[in-house]
């Protein structure tokens, strides 16, 4: 099952690198193509025409009608109605008559920059996305997005149950082929055939030596993979040995990059955002640059999976929704020159998702609860920029906004048109509606 | 090299059993005979074999280690088990608890907060009560991320009701929980009033907490819930620790509760005022879809995963029958020949935290609270903040590359600091019994300790790095093992610990 081979010489010598003694012993030049089992080429160099998409989940039930709201008409005066203390007035937000002109709606005061790459014609907002029979959990609903298919894996037998995973069977089957930064280990990658690289950022992929006996360590460090390569195969042990060799592959190919891309980024100037006051990057500014670093490494990923939580705001909701569209907003920024200076702006899909929207009138706590339809930003150089779909002043008047566009076929549209790959696979459940949005 | 071969593979062939198990287990076929298959068989073992109570220490004591077992043995496993299951205060321990982690405890930080815990966790002589308690705020599951400084106090009682409370009546632990000042917080309950009800605690009231998603209620039924759980408010008091040190507090305020009649489950719920919390628990308890939940996931915590619905059905009877006790529960599970059966100890992925404790409480290479939290940060579970409502992953969820990499740094961690205050002095050749200092006893002994599976191939890879060193220039060099250099000891027992503690068959409990 495990493509993962046994650690032999090959290996051996990056795991000397990652361990640090002697790494400066080693020409890199040594190494052919085959010696890196993640699939970095020698050269850090972002492969040409290899096109991405960038999965930002926004966990708790992101509040759409607050991100992009409408401001005329009977929508805007329901929209205000219901939200008398929430609701965001015409003016007070960003407009989007730049571009692709819309005039009848703002975006979230803190989008500043998505504003700017909207009128570059770079952002396609999908309004009222949903799926049938919208559930209210949390985490029922996340499970639906990541198994891609309302019935869950009983819809899918046979087949993987995670679409993450189920891509990467058929399209990204490399070690890094799909890769998750910073949201654990989630169900759209289980039944990947490859065990996925999940990690929690790139930095801290790294074996940490005994400064006591470090020369006894890196002894140490083999003989754990000689031993790990004697595991027999076939049960938990064997799966897991065969997962912590490939973190000792990895982390040789991921911390050689990181190394090249402080090189580049510094030379460019190019800076994630910081905490206030702290030289720390903000939650997606580190996740961001870790995309990033990826990229430039030349890893050959499809999908990078990330996002960050906080977004379920039952209460006093405008403070902690507004930092964190700044954040976003502000890492957006940056990813966004990093990738025009790397050349691969145009290779970029960015999809922003969250597991439902929130109610549309707001709570006695200035907060919102859960909710159905919702809005997606999709973000990069090939996007159609516009608005797909919109509120009616019907819809304003229900408890929840309906959906007309199945998350899934934005995931078709990106796998066809942008990945070129046949998403029927992918998504193979039936579904009542389809309504592809025509992003790229 | 170093003369070894034909005695240590005859000695593996005898260690066999030991060398190979429990987790090299292969699970039966499980035909449907008439006496039902041990894996579903709920009556008492009577008889357990040294295996079956280290088999039993391992799931409930965050790691086995040679005194416990003289301890049970001693005891007898009944006692013990009563024993364990009683969760009085340890007032010294407690103190001792405070006194290392917390530098004012009317104030504590979020990181004193979980040291709190994790110097619990490493020096409580009843692990299982913290194991538990584990179960629980994972079951409950509530963050001190949301709390100001001036209410991040409340985590002590919050975190005490999992360690006191873990083995009571269920409706008792149920009713606490729902009052507990932390939950109120973390769910919105302190926001949720008469005139706008917040759906946020009793939707996970039942979702996650009793009934499971879907399995029983309406949303219609969820906002006539929200009604009842109504009225706590917080309080800021001024001076409340001292001059110039104000608290906040959780308090019931009548005037803020929906007194209104309620339907849920076809039932009327008059109104009730404050009462209307134990009239919820009351009224949700009658479901027996609660008892299965509860049975279900406490197996799946400490037996196998994925039960029978027979078995549940069976263990849920019991549960109802003695009306929700917790304690007995727990001993019908851990004395059942369900819980000893090969398809229970064909094992369970540990969790980090049972990783990162049970390997200092295995082996003594104890690490500073701080080191832990930091350790369990990186991996993902750091106790007080779990990172949602709905508690931490579980199972193979946790053998991401990068999560078993940090596994390897925190044993890294127990190795390396020795000159800190936890291990300082602590000789580490004390694991090893007198006399039995020869390589291949080092390495049995060690993987009996750690209660590894290690095949013939591995066994000699063990004794190869005691018989090796590797200089400063990178060669690897002869240097057969001398048990009475200190400077070997030190390096290579630490060393072969952490070979040890890197085995696959050590992330599985």
């Amino acid at each position: 099952m495990k493509t993962i081979k046994a650690i032999g010489s090959e290996s051996r010598r990056n795991f000397l690198r990652v361990a640090g003694a002697g790494a400066g012993l080693l020409a890199l030049g040594a190494l052919s193509g085959k010696d890196m089992p993640f699939g970095k080429p020698i050269q850090a160099t972002p492969l040409a025409n290899h096109k991405r998409v960038i999965i930002i989940n926004m966990l708790g039930g992101n509040d759409g009608l607050n991100t992009v709201f409408p401001t005329t008409g009977a929508v805007a005066t329901k929209y205000q109605t219901k939200r008398p203390q929430i609701a965001y007035l015409p003016g007070q937000g960003l407009s989007l008559t730049g571009g692709p002109n819309v005039p009848d709606y703002e975006l979230n005061p803190a989008l500043v920059n998505v504003q700017s790459m909207w009128n570059a014609g770079d952002v396609g907002i999908v309004y009222k996305v949903g799926y049938p029979q919208q559930n209210l959990s949390h985490f029922v609903s996340e499970d639906i997005w990541s198994w891609g298919a309302r019935g869950g894996p009983l819809a899918l037998p046979g087949v993987a149950p995670g679409w993450v995973a189920r891509y990467a069977n058929a399209y990204a089957s490399t070690a890094m082929g799909v890769v998750s930064i910073g949201v654990g280990r989630r169900l759209d990658f289980e039944g990947a055939a490859t065990s996925p690289v999940l990690v929690s950022s790139l930095g801290a992929f790294n074996f940490d030596t005994d400064y006591n006996y470090s020369s006894n360590h890196v002894l140490r460090l083999a003989k754990v993979q000689a031993i790990l390569g004697q595991q027999p195969t076939g049960d938990l042990a064997g799966d897991i040995a065969a997962a912590q060799l490939a973190s000792f592959a990895g982390s040789a190919a991921v911390q050689s990059a990181i190394a090249d891309y402080t090189t580049y980024a510094t030379a460019n100037s190019i800076a994630y955002p910081t905490n206030p006051g702290s030289t720390n990057l903000t939650s997606m500014g580190s996740r961001m640059r870790d995309v990033a670093r990826l990229i430039y490494g030349g890893f050959d990923t499809r999908v990078f999976y990330t996002g960050y939580g906080g977004f379920d705001t039952h209460a006093g909701q405008i403070a902690a929704h507004t930092s964190l569209l700044t954040t976003l907003d502000e890492a957006l920024a940056v990813f966004r020159t990093d990738m025009q200076t790397m050349g691969v702006w145009n290779d970029v899909v960015i999809v922003v998702i969250s597991e439902f929207g929130r109610r549309s009138y707001e709570n006695g706590s200035l907060g919102t609860d859960h909710g159905h339809g919702n809005c997606v930003l999709v973000l990069g150089g090939p996007v159609n920029g516009g608005l797909f779909g919109g509120i009616s002043s019907t819809d304003m008047d229900a408890e929840h906004l309906p959906y007309d566009t199945d998350y899934r076929d934005i995931y078709r549209e990106l796998l066809q048109d942008h990945l070129g790959n046949n998403p029927a696979a992918i998504f193979p459940e039936t579904q009542p509606t389809s309504n592809i949005p025509n992003l790229i | 090299m170093h003369g070894k071969p034909l005695s240590f593979v005859l000695l593996s062939l005898l260690l066999a059993p030991l060398l190979f198990g429990p987790t090299g287990c292969v699970e039966s076929g499980g035909n449907a005979g008439t006496p039902p298959a041990e894996e579903e068989d709920l009556s008492v073992k009577m008889t357990l074999s040294e295996s079956d109570k280290i088999h039993f220490l391992r799931r409930t004591q965050f790691a086995f280690t040679p005194a416990d077992l003289q301890r049970l043995n001693t005891l007898g496993y009944g006692p013990f088990l009563a024993d364990m299951m009683d969760l009085q205060v340890q007032p010294q321990l407690e103190s001792d608890a405070l006194a290392a982690s917390v530098a004012d405890a009317d104030f504590p930080g979020e990181q004193e907060l979980a040291r709190w815990w994790l110097y619990l966790m490493t020096h409580n002589q009843n692990p299982f009560q913290e194991v538990l308690a584990m179960f629980w705020h994972d079951h409950f599951a509530a963050s001190t991320n949301v709390l100001a400084a001036e209410a991040r106090f409340w985590e002590f009682d919050h975190i005490n009701l999992w360690r006191q409370y873990g083995t009571a009546k269920l409706d008792e632990l149920l009713y606490r929980m729902t009052t507990d000042w932390l939950m109120l917080e973390w769910l919105d309950g302190v926001r949720s009033t008469k005139n706008a009800p917040n759906e946020n605690f009793a939707r996970e009231f039942w979702e996650l907490f009793t009934l499971g998603a879907d399995n029983g209620y309406t949303q219609g039924e969820i906002i006539e819930a929200s009604k009842c759980f109504t009225g706590y408010r917080t309080r800021l008091i001024a001076d409340r620790a001292g001059p110039g040190r104000d608290q906040l507090v959780v308090e019931y305020d009548g005037a803020r509760h929906n007194n209104n009649s309620k339907t849920i489950f076809g039932k009327t719920v008059a109104g009730n005022g404050q009462q209307e919390y134990r009239d919820m628990v009351n009224l949700t308890l009658a479901n027996r879809q609660v008892a299965e939940f509860i049975c279900r996931k406490l197996w799946e915590y400490f037996v196998y995963t994925s039960p029978s619905q027979a078995l549940v059905d069976e263990l849920s009877r019991g549960f109802r029958a003695t009306y929700y006790d917790l304690k007995l529960l727990l001993t019908r599970i851990f004395q059942s020949k369900a819980f000893f059966s090969p398809r229970a100890k064909a094992g369970l992925v540990k969790n980090p935290v049972e990783h990162v404790v049970g390997f200092q409480r295995a082996t003594g290479l104890l690490i500073t609270p701080t080191r832990s939290d930091n350790a369990l940060i990186d991996i993902g579970q750091r106790p007080t903040q779990p990172p949602t409502v709905n508690g931490w992953p579980s199972g193979t969820f946790w053998t991401s590359s990068q999560g078993l990499l940090e596994r390897a740094n925190s044993l890294r961690d127990s190795v390396y600091y020795r000159n800190e205050a936890p291990q300082a002095g602590y000789d580490v050749s004390t694991l090893l019994q007198p006399g039995a200092t020869q390589d291949f006893q080092v390495v049995t002994r060690c993987a009996w300790i750690l209660q590894v599976a290690l095949n013939t191939a591995q066994f000699n890879e063990c004794i190869d790095y005691l018989n090796t060193d590797r200089n400063g220039a990178g060669a690897i060099i002869s240097q057969p093992w001398d048990p009475n250099d200190p400077v070997q000891r030190e390096k290579k027992l630490r060393g072969l610990l952490y070979i040890l503690g890197n085995l696959p068959t050590y992330a599985i409990r």
